[in-house]
């Protein structure tokens, strides 16, 4: 079922969290809303809910209004058919893990052999069948998520809303879990809204990335497009990192641009079209090839900080035109102070909003 | 469907009946604000009234007549000046006393330090009143036990209760366990890495002693002070009892005969409680401004598990120490209790069941412990209830108001009994509607009172409750009112019952409102034991004292057990490393 919100907004008194925010988050997919903290995606997701009113704006879940500013609609958060998984997990202390999952299709007034049923094909779907019977705080960190999941699926609700539920996990685990609901999903089809702050958690989960910054949605798009084309400065530096160059003369030719930084360097780019003012160049770190000094059109440089991390070496160097970062799979370690010359292909140059 | 397709008459319809359903919370709150003005303001404006206007006239105009008479008699200022000396010097020894015994339990390896903290707190349970009596029968200067004792012996010196000093001792001996929970506390929350950062600095024992744990715990102590004070000042039992036969009399003790004037003294009264009123509120400041920013947040909700210093001998002296304080507090009083309870008149020589029963028997002594019984329940639920309410309203409603909603119910909190009686009695008096009379006015003076307590409690523990544990419920399909019946309140019941507990033993010995407001109709316990006092029948009054605890831990004892199978211990916040 779809989600779709129409020039949402929220303010807390007179600070605005969301600044008309229209969307819509297509059925049977993973949809991200990615950003740092206070950017207003969580506000997002507890509107969806019901948990937060809105200060304007529509919210339509599956062809339904839920809430409208005017005329007012407002459809307590009981009553929307979402089911949602919270940061904290918000498992009820006083009851057991079967209980936990079973409230949902109490409320629902569903009872009996065929809500007990449901409950233990839930649990054994995610692993906990055998911990019906336990308390709910005799969990460990990983099996209170799983109950969480399982009392966001039991309800067959279309909808899943999930607030950073990964976040309180440790990293090993947290990897894990993201295939997991992957592949739940995967089964069963539903629409799930994830919120998260990492980015790397954003791309491996995500159908469509939504990238919030200060209360708006600044891109949206598959992960590999929105890493491949970012529109902004920050879209660049949120996902993934990024080497920002604003000091640049350009000229168009046949086959593209060619940029003149500072220090004469030339530089050619497969372009369709000119740069408009005050928009940046953009190259990832890993577009860059670190070669020997003097490899013919190469730019000149030196390394100022080399660091091994394993899998990879990350270097820091010092061009004409400002400190590069260059991430090299290949190549065993050069030391800082080692003279070197980069390049990057003509078509791994991006130009981006500032 | 959405509202915008629905015909116009229809869309009326839906939001009247959306305004409807949101009804029965307006109506809430607005019950309860209107609760709070009557049974919290109300007495206190009754009180500023009646000091500064004649309302006894026929046209009540302002008058000066009694600030003048409290300023130009000499007995107010003694009474001002008594009440002065013994309660700062009962706050000192209490704080001296609580800040010893805090360190010794949470710090040392004081031999059964367990055991002897637990039963340190039980005097809090004693009743001031019976307290008092209990001490009056040890070291009345003639006739009191230890001193009979002394004589025995041979040694020289008589003790005399009966005394500033004996006022001072008894109460501070009772408000000790006040300022040694609050000490504890603070000891316990507090991180041990702070002080032993400090020796890692190269401070020695004592200079991480003197620069780090004590500047620590100087709000704890400040707060453990002032609450005693507070407590002191408005105490009617141990002051009267000790302090009647030489007319060592508190402000507490002047206001309760401006009560027995014919026609009673309203205005004086007044005056007096204004008295208390300033004093408390004027600690309670002083606290404030003394501490004022140096909140320093030791609490990180962890268990810490701090460095015990190794007394080595003197393990047994301070274990002789605490055990010496359970013997003054509780032992001795409560021997001397049943030794008079059981002589036929006080100190005979012959001891009898039968006398001690005897007095039980009457008609009298059934009528008022039922009464007793009922208004303690009936106040301890009604206060409970509203305090359900109102720490729900303050910690999860974003309602605008809330804060003054808190801190007026929270302002009797330091106000001392006697004036808050004075207040109820004051506005009722002269109200069309009379409940100046019956019990009803005892219930509405401890709910205007000591609803703060349950507030407290109740709201302590709503705010461990993660708002998130009430909106996956919603989530899930749940109304707000199952949400609340279901998950929050099964998730806070453990401080309702605890809050309702407190209640009701506060209610059940109650004396410092209640001498204020009976009438013979409504008689408590309470007063009944303080008029067996009066005639000065000390063998009544011990076993009437008994009674009344026997009765209160009967009905803890039993409470606990009826609610231990679903208010036991369970961690409310869920496990979330962060």
């Amino acid at each position: 079922m779809s989600i779709v919100v129409r020039r949402l907004q929220k303010s807390y008194g007179a600070q605005p969290v969301l600044k008309s925010v229209s969307e819509s988050f297509a059925d049977g997919q993973i949809s991200v809303l990615l950003g740092a903290s206070g950017c207003g995606k969580t506000t997002t997701l507890r509107c969806i809910a019901g948990l937060e009113r809105p200060s304007g704006g529509e919210i339509v879940i599956a062809g339904e209004t839920v809430y409208q500013a005017a005329p007012p609609v407002w459809v307590a958060p009981e009553r929307r058919h979402v089911s949602m998984v919270f940061q904290s997990y918000a498992i009820w202390p006083h009851m057991t893990v079967f209980e936990n999952v079973a409230l949902p299709l109490r409320a629902a007034g569903i009872k009996g052999e065929r809500a007990r049923d449901a409950v233990m094909e839930t649990l054994r779907l995610v692993g906990l069948d055998t911990f019906a019977s336990r308390g709910a705080t005799q969990l460990s960190g990983g099996q209170q998520q799983r109950v969480a999941l399982a009392r966001a699926i039991v309800s067959e609700a279309p909808v899943i809303l999930m607030d950073e539920p990964l976040s309180n996990l440790d990293a090993k685990l947290r990897v894990e879990m993201r295939v997991e609901i992957r592949a739940l999903q995967r089964r069963l089809g539903r629409t799930i809204l994830f919120v998260t702050h990492d980015q790397e958690e954003a791309m491996s989960i995500a159908d469509t990335v939504y990238l919030y910054h200060a209360g708006a949605v600044i891109q949206r798009g598959a992960p590999q497009d929105i890493y491949d084309h970012p529109a902004t400065r920050h879209a660049a530096e949120f996902l993934g990192r990024a080497n920002i160059i604003a000091d640049y003369q350009w000229q168009m030719s046949a086959s593209g641009a060619v940029f003149t930084l500072p220090g004469g360097v030339s530089l050619p780019a497969a372009l369709a079209q000119a740069p408009r003012a005050g928009e940046l160049l953009c190259i990832r770190p890993e577009k860059w090839r670190v070669r020997e000094a003097g490899t013919p059109r190469s730019i000149a440089g030196r390394v100022a900080e080399t660091s091994f991390v394993g899998n990879r070496t990350e270097y820091r160097i010092d061009t004409p035109f400002g400190q590069m970062s260059a991430v090299q799979l290949d190549a065993g370690p050069r030391r800082p102070g080692e003279l070197v010359g980069i390049e990057v292909a003509a078509d791994d140059i991006r130009v981006v909003g500032a | 469907m959405t509202l915008a397709d629905l015909p116009l008459l229809e869309r009326h319809e839906m939001q009247r009946y959306r305004l409807m359903r949101r009804l029965p919370g307006i109506v809430a709150v607005v019950l309860v604000c209107c609760v709070v003005a009557v049974l919290v303001i109300a007495p206190l404006c009754a009180v500023l009234y009646r000091a500064v206007f004649d309302a006894d006239a026929v046209m009540p105009s302002l008058t000066s007549r009694y600030l003048v008479e409290v300023l130009g008699k000499r007995i107010y200022w003694d009474a001002l000046a008594n009440t002065l000396l013994v309660s700062g010097g009962a706050a000192l020894l209490a704080t001296l006393l609580g800040v010893s015994f805090a360190w010794i339990f949470e710090r040392t390896d004081t031999w059964m330090r367990g055991v002897l903290q637990w039963i340190s707190q039980l005097p809090i349970f004693i009743p001031p009143f019976v307290g008092a009596v209990a001490w009056a029968l040890l070291a009345a200067p003639r006739s009191g036990v230890m001193n009979h004792l002394l004589a025995a012996l041979d040694l020289p010196g008589v003790l005399n209760v009966y005394s500033r000093w004996g006022m001072l001792i008894v109460i501070g001996l009772y408000l000790a366990p006040y300022v040694m929970m609050i000490v504890a506390a603070a000891l316990r929350s507090m991180d041990p890495s702070l002080e032993e950062a400090a020796q890692v600095c190269g401070l020695t024992p004592s200079q991480t002693m003197r620069r780090i744990t004590i500047p620590l715990l100087t709000p704890a102590v400040l707060s453990g002070a002032v609450l005693s004070f507070t407590i002191a000042i408005g105490l009617f039992g141990t002051p009267v009892v000790l302090g009647w036969s030489r007319q060592i009399l508190m402000l507490t003790s002047r206001i309760w005969i401006g009560a027995q004037e014919v026609p009673p003294n309203y205005g004086v009264m007044a005056v007096l409680s204004i008295y208390l009123l300033a004093l408390s509120s004027f600690t309670t400041w002083l606290q404030r401004m003394l501490i004022g920013r140096r909140v320093y947040t030791t609490v990180s909700g962890k268990g810490f598990r701090p460095r015990v210093v190794e007394l080595r001998g003197w393990r047994w002296a301070t274990c002789a120490l605490a055990a010496l304080y359970v013997l003054a507090t509780i032992l001795a009083p409560i021997a001397i209790l049943i030794a008079a309870a059981l002589s036929r008149y006080t100190w005979s020589g012959s001891y009898s069941l039968s006398t001690a029963l005897g007095y039980l028997q009457s008609d009298d002594v059934w009528f008022t412990l039922q009464n007793s019984v009922v208004i303690s329940v009936l106040s301890a639920s009604i206060a409970t209830l509203i305090g359900i309410v109102i720490a729900w309203i303050v910690v999860r409603t974003r309602l605008r108001g809330r804060g003054v909603l808190e801190y007026v119910v929270l302002l009797p909190i330091s106000m001392p009994g006697i004036a808050f009686g004075v207040g109820m009695l004051l506005f009722w008096i002269n109200m069309p509607l009379s409940i100046y009379g019956t019990t009803l006015i005892i219930v509405f003076a401890f709910v205007g009172r000591f609803t703060a307590y349950a507030v407290r409690s109740v709201s302590a523990s709503l705010i461990q409750v993660h708002p998130e544990l009430e909106e996956s419920a919603r989530v899930c399909g749940y109304g707000p009112l199952r949400t609340f019946t279901r998950i929050t309140l099964p998730l806070i019941r453990a401080s309702v019952v605890a809050a309702w507990l407190l209640l009701f033993s506060f209610f059940m010995t109650e004396l410092s409102m209640v001498v204020i407001l009976y009438t013979a109709q409504d008689r408590t316990f309470s007063v009944l034991s303080f008029e067996a006092w009066n005639v000065g029948d000390f063998s009544r009054l011990a076993s009437y004292s008994l009674l009344q605890m026997a009765v209160g831990i009967v009905f803890m004892a039993i409470l606990k057990t009826c609610f231990r199978s679903w208010s036991a211990p369970r961690s409310i916040q869920p496990v979330t490393p962060n």
